[in-house]
């Protein structure tokens, strides 16, 4: 089944950004932690202390869990916005 | 309550060491504090344990204090994570390289080994430093306390000495009957105590006039900034030579920004209001000390009230005209040696022959 | 936008309470600004699509039209609109930090409305942690405003009027729900209809959905919870037990939802330490406020779903009362007129009391929930710290939450304990044997938003540093 939903709104055009060592195919502009989500990428960052796997909870830029490393800095996802060749890590963002 | 030997008023690290070594050699001591103990300046502060930022007549005190730190077990007996770490204090200008040179020179007269090294060998000792620094000083013996873990580890430690600790006790009053006290709540409590001993940080002022003691104690709102979990972003503590920088990284990975910037506040209303610019401005040095730390991001800032006596030096050592009564406070950057100058002031108390005089609160009476 | 430096009143939140009150003020002549995170006016409940997404003609979400409708209220009304600016420090008199994609920014106002809304409840289970389980609110704002189903597979669980929405909209996007949890039984749902519709007069509406999701024949476990998660290869095992039977069942999804009703977003009233005041049916720690929305600050006024759940519909005319006392108090209005106005509003509130008990028995905390919490389940996401950790704290002697704080660290990360404050504070409560309400709550930090140091520093040169007096000797 095709998750997104174009019966209402017509979406950015298609670009290509990185996810760890997998290129992702979104549409501009769509939200990076939706699009994660929607791509077999729900595991989004390491916890502290029992290094489970953990990943978006509430999209409302309030618990942190959606955290990844974009470009280099740690950005709340959820937040983010889709760009053109964007580098996204996931994981164990302390090791980077 | 009966039977006390000795009521420390005051339950951060200087009263609570005190309370410690005096229960430890046998007397009825109780902890007293307006809150849960340390929870004022020593639970909120950055922990930092360093030669490099101590004012230079307390380093011998200091260097006793590290070594207390790095062996909590045999005192405090409870874990609280102290770290050893090397300490790097960074010059960036020409300026700055000579304050450098001459703060570590005295630090050194007062038995610090610190040492002045090159911009070569500092980058070998921490990569992450900025590379445009001039030159450092180095000393072997620096490192950190996490501040927030005290408050558990000492009323452990506190309660294992048959310490009654009695919280949430705000005093009112004390009063003086045949050399013992008797020391009043404002809902009305009483504590009697043979003797006491004044520990209440940026509250000293306001307990010593309970006595009829005016001593003028300046409470200063300084900043601190911690950061998210990182990777390795620095391997030191680190300073500036003007004494407006601290930072280290826990283990946890989270660094610890401070460096004494104010905040606004005091302590009738409140110390909760950050200054946005002295923010920035302590974050601007941070950054420009170690320059990946812009890929961080800031998730809590938090405020402490330091307290300075006029002459920035501590006051330890009974209290004048008053027999039985003892005070301890004001010690600039004194985590370091919080727990030994506890230790110090049990000994006189016990009557043993300790050298206060450095510290007698007489000097900063007219 | 060219911004100013100061405005007479600034309003954080540009929802359905934030927009009528800066209208109000706007109205009157005041100098407004509205802040808001989000890209577009509409807050949670009517959540713009991403500015990327062009609307096609024919079709159209009601939500979205209303989203439109107050955007081009606050463009005809100038008022200055600050999309896309996080807040990450309130200081009294009043002075707004924000960072945005650019840098940090600063703007100053007399007078504060605080309209931030809700956050959403999640109480914690064994598994809770797993990727692929989200929030009833997360999963509601990515059909809503993304326009995505979260999966293939999903299962919808909880209490609370999200849990209807939520299977209403996948439906209504050809998604498939598996099955609902629902922890209370289908007369609940009449109830929460009431919150849900937008306009009371739709009553139709509503019923409509009850209907659309009765006839999907999706499988609802009423009286029924979530007792465990795990990761299974290809998704998550779901254990579910029936409250009353005990009788359990073992049910695979792709992505679960679960929300257990809405807690007031307080982090600026925290900072500012205004007075607070405990109300469970209200969504848990509210700020104290009079019948017009006063704060304990002078000049701070506190609106919508974060002064107490009672939905959207009375968030608006809240927002038109905080914004009426906050013109008389200014004196722009007068007595007459301000009683004139808040009375015809006050009896419009009246007409929805009904609704609003109902919401807010809904976003009560079922306590098979807490129960259902065992010693190594995590309650501290951020900080990886458990039930058991919260327990030792408080047979250690630690007394308020504060103290639980310190020693065990909870709270202590990027989240600021928004996630789990009022879990931990239901434990040690019970652990206690005392009212949540003696715990207090955990003492308000700046900043209110992880601040990244990039945005803070911007460009400098080292000689710019603020230069502080360098310590003593």
């Amino acid at each position: 089944m095709n998750l997104r939903i174009h019966d209402y709104f017509e979406r950015g055009k298609k670009v290509r950004i990185i996810v760890n060592d997998d290129t992702i195919e979104a549409y501009e502009g769509e939200c990076l932690s939706v699009v994660l989500f929607i791509s077999n990428k729900k595991n989004l960052r390491t916890s502290p202390k029992l290094k489970e796997n953990r990943g978006m909870l509430c999209m409302m830029g309030s618990c942190q869990e959606c955290v990844v490393l974009l470009n280099g800095k740690k950005v709340t996802s959820c937040n983010i916005f889709i760009k053109d060749g964007m580098e996204v890590k996931t994981g164990n963002l302390n090791e980077f | 309550m009966n039977n006390i030997d000795i009521a420390v008023i005051g339950g951060g690290i200087n009263g609570s060491s005190a309370a410690l070594h005096l229960a430890k050699s046998g007397l009825k001591v109780c902890v007293i504090d307006k809150d849960s103990i340390c929870r004022g300046a020593s639970g909120v502060n950055a922990g930092t344990l360093t030669m490099h930022m101590t004012r230079a007549k307390l380093i011998p005190f200091a260097k006793k204090g590290w070594e207390l730190w790095m062996n909590t077990d045999k005192w405090l007996s409870h874990n609280i994570d102290v770290k050893q770490k090397q300490g790097l204090c960074l010059a960036f200008t020409e300026e700055e390289e000579e304050l450098l040179n001459e703060r570590s020179k005295v630090r050194k007269e007062y038995g610090a080994d610190i040492k002045i090294i090159s911009k070569s060998e500092a980058l070998k000792i921490d990569p992450n430093i900025n590379n445009k620094i001039k030159c450092a000083a180095f000393c072997e013996m620096d490192g950190y306390v996490s501040a927030n873990q005290t408050g558990d580890a000492y009323t452990k430690a506190l309660k294992e000495n048959n310490v009654d600790i009695i919280e949430n006790f705000e005093v009112s009053n004390i009063n003086n009957s045949n050399n013992t006290y008797e020391i009043v709540a404002k809902d009305g409590k009483k504590i009697h105590a043979n003797k006491i001993v004044l520990a209440t940080g940026v509250y000293l002022e306001k307990i010593l006039k309970l006595l009829d003691i005016n001593i003028r104690i300046k409470c200063f709102p300084q900043q601190l900034i911690v950061t998210e979990r990182m990777p390795e972003l620095l391997k030191t503590v680190i300073t500036v030579a003007h004494g407006k920088l601290s930072l280290k990284q826990f283990e946890n990975g989270t660094v610890l920004i401070g460096g004494g910037w104010p905040g606004k506040g005091n302590i009738e209303n409140g110390y909760n209001e950050t200054i946005p610019e002295n923010l920035i401005g302590n974050m601007r040095l941070a950054c420009h000390a170690i320059p990946n730390l812009k890929n961080s991001r800031v998730s809590r800032v938090w405020l402490g009230l330091e307290a300075e006596t006029d002459d920035a030096m501590p006051i330890i050592g009974e209290l004048p005209n008053l027999k039985n009564a003892f005070i301890i406070g004001s010690i600039h950057s004194g985590y370091t040696s919080g727990p030994y100058m506890g230790k110090l002031l049990s000994e006189k108390i016990l009557g043993k022959d300790v050298d206060l005089s450095l510290f007698d609160i007489k000097r900063l009476m007219n | 936008m060219n911004f100013k430096k100061e405005y007479d009143t600034i309003v954080i939140g540009a929802g359905p309470s934030g927009v009528k009150a800066a209208l109000r003020c706007s109205k009157k002549g005041l100098k407004v600004l509205i802040i808001d995170s989000n890209q577009n006016s509409g807050g949670q409940i009517y959540r713009a699509p991403p500015k990327s997404y062009v609307k096609k003609s024919n079709k159209s979400l009601e939500e979205n039209l209303i989203q439109i409708k107050f955007s081009k209220h606050l463009e005809e009304n100038n008022i200055d609109t600050a999309y896309n600016h996080t807040v990450w420090q309130v200081s009294p008199g009043f002075k707004i930090n924000t960072f945005n994609e650019e840098g940090a920014v600063e703007w100053s106002a007399k007078n504060l409305i605080v309209a931030t809304g809700t956050y959403e409840k999640i109480i914690p289970f064994e598994g809770w942690t797993t990727p692929g389980i989200i929030g009833l609110a997360a999963c509601t704002i990515m059909l809503k405003s993304h326009q995505t189903i979260p999966g293939n597979k999903i299962i919808l669980s909880g209490n609370g009027p999200l849990l209807i929405l939520v299977a209403y909209y996948v439906l209504k996007f050809g998604g498939k729900v598996d099955a609902i949890i629902d922890t209370s039984s289908k007369i609940k749902w009449i109830q929460s209809m009431f919150s849900l519709i937008l306009n009371p007069k739709n009553f139709i509406q509503g019923i409509s959905w009850i209907f659309k999701i009765i006839l999907s024949k999706v499988p609802i476990y009423s009286n029924s919870l979530v007792t465990k998660a795990n990761k299974t290869q290809n998704g998550i095992s779901v254990e579910i037990q029936n409250i009353k039977n005990k009788k359990i069942k073992v049910l695979d999804t792709e992505v679960l939802a679960i929300g257990h009703g809405l807690t007031p977003s307080t982090d600026i009233t925290r900072l500012l330490r205004v007075d607070h005041l405990y109300n469970e049916l209200k969504g848990g720690w509210i700020p104290k406020l009079d019948k017009y929305f006063r704060s304990s600050m002078k000049g701070l006024y506190i609106t919508g779903d974060g002064a107490g759940i009672s939905g959207a519909i009375a968030a608006e005319d809240k927002g038109e009362l905080a914004a009426c006392a906050l013109l008389k108090d200014q004196n722009i209005i007068n007595e007459k007129e301000f009683n004139n106005t808040t009375n015809k509003i006050l009896n419009r509130l009246k007409r929805y009391e009904i609704f609003a008990k109902g919401i807010a028995e809904l976003n009560s905390t079922p306590t098979s929930l807490i129960k259902n919490i065992n010693d190594n389940t995590i309650l501290c996401r951020c900080e990886d710290i458990t039930k058991k950790d919260i327990k030792n704290a408080v047979n250690n002697g630690a007394k308020n939450l504060n103290q639980i704080k310190s020693w065990t660290r909870f709270g202590m990360g990027p989240c600021q304990g928004r996630t789990c404050q009022y879990s931990v504070a239901k434990v040690a409560s019970e652990q206690l044997k005392c009212n949540v309400k003696d715990l207090g709550y955990l003492t308000g930090r700046t900043p209110l938003r992880p601040f990244p140091l990039d945005k803070a520093i911007g460009d400098f040169e080292y000689e710019e540093i603020t230069k502080v007096e360098a310590a003593p000797l």
